[in-house]
């Protein structure tokens, strides 16, 4: 009789500890699928959150930088130097951009902003590949200051 | 660990053995790869310095649909040989079928890989065999497989399988297709794709994860 039930007791024993291991396995393993989730997405805003904010750079200090990382944009500020030509096969824009110190190649698949002319300054967001600036937006700035039309002749 | 990765190697070779055997999805998938390869050439007609911009989009396209083509049969021949009653009530940890299911479908497509980058470069005249573009090939295409086995095991016990497994797992690779897409262009520019190949691994990470912790839910009917 008495041995029956430590039988009885002892499968009981094995059953339960038999549950509670299945329910811890899926537990820890929710934890740290979960953990890895949480990493993961992390790293996927911080990624696309630094590859969304264009860092401002001029012409000698991206030939120090070096191509861009992919996804990353560059703003690229200077003055245009010399005139513009228009490549025959990508039908973009191409023309110097610099700062003084070095110049950097700039190429613009659209039409140019109303102020760009030689000499004028000009910021381009886009990317670097090591030889070459494309540019997916480009602004021309006003070299002058806005001024009354009777304040000229003064 | 080791009764595990003895269960996950199981489940590889059988669908390697079966997979050798009847050749269905790998006849299938690189034919497809070969045809659309050579349909793209021919219709497009691309410049060299076009050619060089749009390969890694028509490449990742290519090897997106043939996968579906792999993936759709991995559970579905389970569920048509009645066998997928046998997974199911194997005394085995669920995970290992999934694992051991992903990388059956990995090294199929890790075969149509193999196929479609001689025929990208021959065909189009794009240096697609240069190393760079092996680790964005590899991380792309296992975030792939590891969606797509867990959208497989999904959709194999619905009657209109073939449609719904590219609907419901094609807006879940878009960002594996198009992270693999763009690192592969900018290996073939010559620009870092490191970021590229961080953002690959992530998305790896997440959709390994999430499949090993969901995968048995679809095992329940």
């Amino acid at each position: 009789m008495s041995a029956s039930v430590v039988a009885d007791r002892s499968s009981g024993d094995a059953l339960q500890q038999l549950q509670r291991r299945r329910t811890r396995l899926p537990q820890r393993r929710f934890a740290v699928g979960g953990l890895i989730i949480v990493v993961a997405v992390g790293y996927l805003i911080m990624s696309s959150f630094s590859s969304a904010v264009a860092s401002v750079m001029s012409p000698s200090e991206l030939l120090r930088h070096g191509a861009t990382p992919a996804g990353q944009t560059i703003r690229l500020q200077g003055k245009v130097v010399g005139a513009d030509r228009v490549d025959p096969r990508s039908l973009a824009h191409i023309f110097s951009v610099s700062d003084g110190r070095a110049s950097v190649i700039v190429a613009y698949a659209s039409d140019l902003p109303g102020g760009f002319k030689t000499g004028a300054s000009v910021e381009a967001q886009g990317t670097y590949d090591g030889h070459r600036f494309t540019a997916s937006s480009l602004t021309a700035k006003c070299p002058t200051k806005y001024q009354a039309a009777g304040s000229t002749s003064q | 660990m080791t009764e595990y990765a003895r269960i996950v190697a199981t489940i590889v070779l059988k669908d390697v053995r079966l997979e050798a055997r009847t050749r269905q999805t790998l006849i299938a998938s690189t034919i497809f790869t070969l045809l659309v390869a050579i349909i793209f050439a021919f219709a497009l007609d691309l410049a060299p310095a076009t050619a060089r911009a749009v390969a890694p989009g028509l490449l990742w396209a290519t090897l997106a649909f043939a996968g579906i083509l792999g993936l759709g049969r991995s559970f579905a021949q389970e569920s048509d040989h009645g066998t997928l009653d046998g997974l199911r009530l194997a005394p085995v940890d669920p995970s290992a079928l999934y694992v051991g299911k992903m990388c059956g479908n990995f090294l199929l497509m890790l075969l149509t890989l193999a196929v479609a980058l001689p025929a990208f470069t021959i065909l189009l005249g794009v240096d697609l065999l240069s190393p760079g573009v092996f680790p964005a090939a590899l991380l792309g295409l296992l975030g792939f497989a590891a969606a797509g086995t867990l959208f497989s095991a999904l959709s194999a016990a619905a009657r209109t399988r073939d449609v719904l497994l590219p609907i419901l797992f094609l807006p879940l690779a878009i960002p594996v297709i198009l992270t693999a897409t763009g690192a592969t262009r900018f290996t073939l520019s010559s620009v870092s794709t490191a970021n590229a190949l961080g953002v690959l691994l992530a998305c790896d990470a997440l959709y390994v994860t999430a499949a090993v912790l969901l995968f048995i839910y679809t095992l329940e009917e």
